[in-house]
């Protein structure tokens, strides 16, 4: 239930009309007296305003920040990539797709062939007209041979592009894929010019703000771009990203007018930036969730009766109140979280059954032996803390989980799809077939766990060849099921997205998909002078 | 003659030493887990994405190899580019060396005068309440860790008070106005932690010499308080003086990460860090050698001071 607070925020992001706040603040008890004063109170009168500087606090600025959509690896950079660039497809609050660079699209009969026209009235920062030549080299540049792109799995499903005039991109695939258009919407799909290949120390895109000087690790500033395509916005002259890499710091620096946008906050600070009357906290409930990863093809977690003591053994509602202070929800042992269209309710939800786990850990006869468990905070601030609830609670139920800290900077190298049970965690994904093909399906690189299940498999492949909702929740719920029973997936909790701002700064939406409105914030963000 | 001899001798041993350094170096990034593939990549490697990159970066041939690949290119000139983000390394150092020296000269010039300043004091009556009092308090300084001073200054002048940035956001084309206002916090936090060391050394070294014979007969001789001071026993205690604080400026230059870090200044210390966990061994290897540089120098520089503040070193038997 959004609260009072919530509500206000999502009228100051135009995420909700004045009518929506005033009906949502009458179903929480608020007189429409007190509505509508807040609702004439100055900040939701203004309009946006031209001008101004942001400078946004990020956790790192480091020598790999890359404006090459291709290699993109923290939240920062793909946050400045959208600064830059524009993708083909967006996706809104509700992860449906919504036309962007393209401005519609046409599916053949089998989901395999996609047609998209382009809009004809966007401009390079150089000024050239941005072309079906562009989309076709931005695409392929993830896909060629010898590419580095984290995004190449998904690409290669395009199995051929061609282009009708210079405004219309046939893509044919190499099997059937009703949810491509959203593929399209991925982070690191963005269009960059063709024949772009010098992404050292600028880039031309098409996006709201031009590169003004970007040194990798040391400077990133961008101008407004006032021949942007779009209406709403961009609105401020400059916004720069610096690299605080305390927490602490990067918080005071908030605090004391430094910066005025925080990409990411810790689920420590909160408390810091809700005391304080001159900053607000951007709250975006997300699919995005903190698990621990156990390995079905080694000792001991190949050992059912071990699994299924874990997954009572882990008290979930503490981990969201102490860990994540009420920023989140309690998962359910599989990767899709209620938010999600496709979230199947009729699963039972797993509770904290001491008894039930210690069963279980007596029937695997592993009671009290010492089991590894790698805690690290790289998947995500707070996982390590998460362990060490999750470590308390299996010891209640017989469960001696020895907690190994390892170096933060082999963790996804060394630790992390090597050892038997580790602590992981996921972004959200658009749709579930992404998640499922990404972390579940048996020949996928990323597949932690190493599950392998036919049934799920051959489950995922007729999804993606169904268009019908109905059916198709139905075979992602069969989906979810299996993965709750016999997965190595303990989901530790779904956590909310926090950013936060300083009071005048308006126009941040909270999007499920990614922080600062799914890290768009640049082109609609403004200052009340 | 014999100071010229020196200065010669000590350089040679000195470029032989960075080779050392540039070895071991090396060999110990070769050692830690993990590759710049693999730091590259992260959540994101697969075995096809680490072979490109691998491939591309060159990493496939035996490290000996590599090791004098990069060794060539150093001594025609060539520092090379960044593994990880293909940025030329020289660019790369510009603008962070510029930013580190400015940190350290900045506290240097503070923190050396005010040192040898309190040093002297202290020494004067050895144990009275004076020394005792800058003994407690620049030892007071260098037991708390820095960074506890640099969050409890930033609370106290930036968020409660609003007087000084919380952050030092270096940037070339500043106004000085605006670049001192920046430093004020972190070459504060520096002095802190550089003090006490010289302090206590400046310390040592005048009660040394004003216990000698030498200046009991400057006593006698009737000698004015402060002249036997400044003239006498200072030149006397030039030396140990000299040694502390090139071994202090050395720090100032490679060991300041965590100030760095703090007030997000983009410097050395930091660069070299962030490196090694990227395993972007080129550029490690150049900061490990720009660091060794600077303790050479500074040591060389120390000794000089010490040979011509005292004839005796100066004319050897």
């Amino acid at each position: 239930m959004a609260t009072e607070k919530d509500l206000i925020n999502a009228l100051h992001s135009r995420q909700i009309s004045r009518r929506e706040f005033m009906f949502r603040m009458a179903a929480l008890g608020a007189s429409a007296a007190t509505a509508t004063s807040l609702l004439s109170s100055p900040a939701y009168a203004k309009e946006p305003q031209k001008g101004g500087k942001i400078t946004v606090g990020v956790e790192a600025m480091q020598a790999k920040d890359s404006l090459d959509p291709t290699s993109y690896f923290s939240t920062a950079n793909i946050m400045m990539g959208f600064t830059v660039y524009d993708s083909l497809v967006n996706r809104g609050p509700d992860l449906q797709p919504i036309p962007w660079l393209a401005e519609s699209w046409e599916v053949g009969a089998d989901a395999s062939e996609w047609v998209f026209s382009l809009r004809k009235d966007v401009l390079w920062h150089d000024g050239k007209p941005f072309t079906a030549d562009d989309v076709i080299y931005s695409c392929g540049r993830h896909m060629a041979e010898g590419s580095e792109s984290p995004a190449k799995g998904y690409m290669s499903q395009i199995a051929e592009m061609s282009k009708d005039g210079d405004h219309v991109v046939k893509f044919k695939l190499s099997a059937p894929n009703a949810d491509f258009p959203i593929v399209l919407s991925d982070t690191r799909v963005q269009i960059s010019q063709n024949g772009y290949e010098d992404f050292v120390n600028t880039t031309i895109g098409t996006g709201p703000f031009k590169v003004k000087e970007w040194i990798a690790g040391t400077r990133y500033i961008f101008e407004r771009n006032d021949n942007y395509w779009g209406s709403d916005g961009p609105w401020v002259d400059e916004i720069e990203v610096v690299g605080i890499g305390d927490i602490t710091a990067r918080v005071n620096a908030l605090l004391s007018g430094d910066i005025n946008v925080m990409l990411e906050l810790d689920p420590k600070a909160v408390s810091l930036i809700e005391r304080n009357k001159k900053v607000d906290l951007i709250r975006s409930p997300s699919g995005a969730f903190v698990n621990l990863a156990m390995m079905l093809d080694r000792e001991p977690t190949n050992n059912a009766d071990f699994r299924e003591a874990m997954k009572y053994a882990v008290n979930r509602e503490q981990i969201v109140k102490n860990v994540f202070k009420g920023y989140g929800s309690i998962g359910n042992d599989h990767p899709i979280s209620p938010t999600d269209p496709y979230f199947c309710g009729d699963i039972e939800q797993r509770m904290y059954d001491p008894d039930k786990a210690r069963f279980h850990i007596k029937k695997a006869g592993l009671e009290n032996t010492p089991i590894d468990l790698y805690a690290s905070d790289v998947p995500g601030a707070g996982s390590l803390a998460a362990c060490q609830v999750v470590q308390q609670s299996a010891a209640a139920a017989g469960i001696n989980l020895n907690l190994i800290q390892p170096p933060a900077d082999t963790y996804w190298s060394a630790v992390w799809i090597q050892k038997p049970m580790v602590v992981s965690g996921w972004d959200m994904r658009p749709v579930p077939d992404l998640m499922f093909s990404i972390a579940f399906k048996g020949d996928s690189d990323w597949n932690e766990t190493k599950f392998s299940d036919k049934k799920f498999d051959s489950l995922l492949l007729e999804a993606r060849s169904t268009v019908d909702f109905d059916k198709r929740k139905g075979m992602y719920c069969e989906m979810q099921q299996i993965l709750q029973d016999d997965g190595g997936h303990v989901t530790l909790a779904f956590r909310d997205i926090l950013d936060a701002k300083a009071k005048n700064v308006h126009g941040i939406s909270s999007h499920p998909s990614g922080p600062l409105g799914f890290y768009q914030f640049a082109r609609t963000v403004w200052i009340e002078s | 003659m014999t100071l010229l001899r020196l200065i010669v001798q000590r350089l040679l041993l000195g470029v032989a030493i960075l080779f050392v350094v540039s070895a071991l170096i090396f060999i110990g990034t070769e050692i830690l887990p993990g590759d710049v593939a693999q730091a590259i990549l992260g959540q994101g490697a697969t075995p096809e994405l680490l072979e490109n990159v691998r491939i591309r970066l060159g990493l496939h041939d035996p490290a000996p190899v590599r090791y004098f690949r990069w060794l060539g290119n150093l001594l025609s000139g060539n520092l090379g580019t960044s593994m990880v983000s293909g940025a030329d390394i020289g660019q790369l150092l510009g603008e962070r060396i510029s930013n580190t020296v400015m940190l350290a000269s900045a506290t240097a010039l503070i923190a050396v005068p005010l040192a040898i300043l309190l040093g002297l004091l202290s020494a004067i009556k050895p144990n009275s309440m004076t020394d005792r009092a800058i003994s407690a308090v620049s030892l007071s300084l260098i037991s708390l860790p820095d960074f506890l001073i640099a969050i409890v200054l930033v609370m106290v002048f930036a968020v409660k008070l609003g007087w000084l940035p919380a952050i030092a956001n270096l940037r070339p084309g500043q106004d000085f106005f605006t670049v001192a206002r920046m430093l004020v916090l972190p070459v504060t936090v520096l002095v802190f932690t550089v003090l006490a060391h010289m302090v206590r050394m400046t310390r040592t070294a005048v009660i040394n010499v004003l216990s000698s014979p030498a200046t009991e007969m400057a006593i006698l001789k009737g000698v004015p308080r402060w002249r036997l001071l400044l003239v006498h026993a200072l030149p006397n205690a030039l030396a140990p003086i000299a040694n502390v604080v090139a071994l202090n400026l050395a720090y100032l230059i490679s060991g300041i990460v965590v100030v760095e870090t703090l007030f997000n200044i983009s410097g050395l210390g930091r660069l070299m860090v962030e490196s090694v966990t990227t395993r972007d061994i080129p550029v490690v290897q150049v900061c490990a050698i720009i660091f060794c540089a600077v303790y050479v120098l500074l040591n060389l520089l120390a000794d000089i001071v010490a040979i011509v503040s005292n004839p005796r070193l100066r004319y050897p038997k």
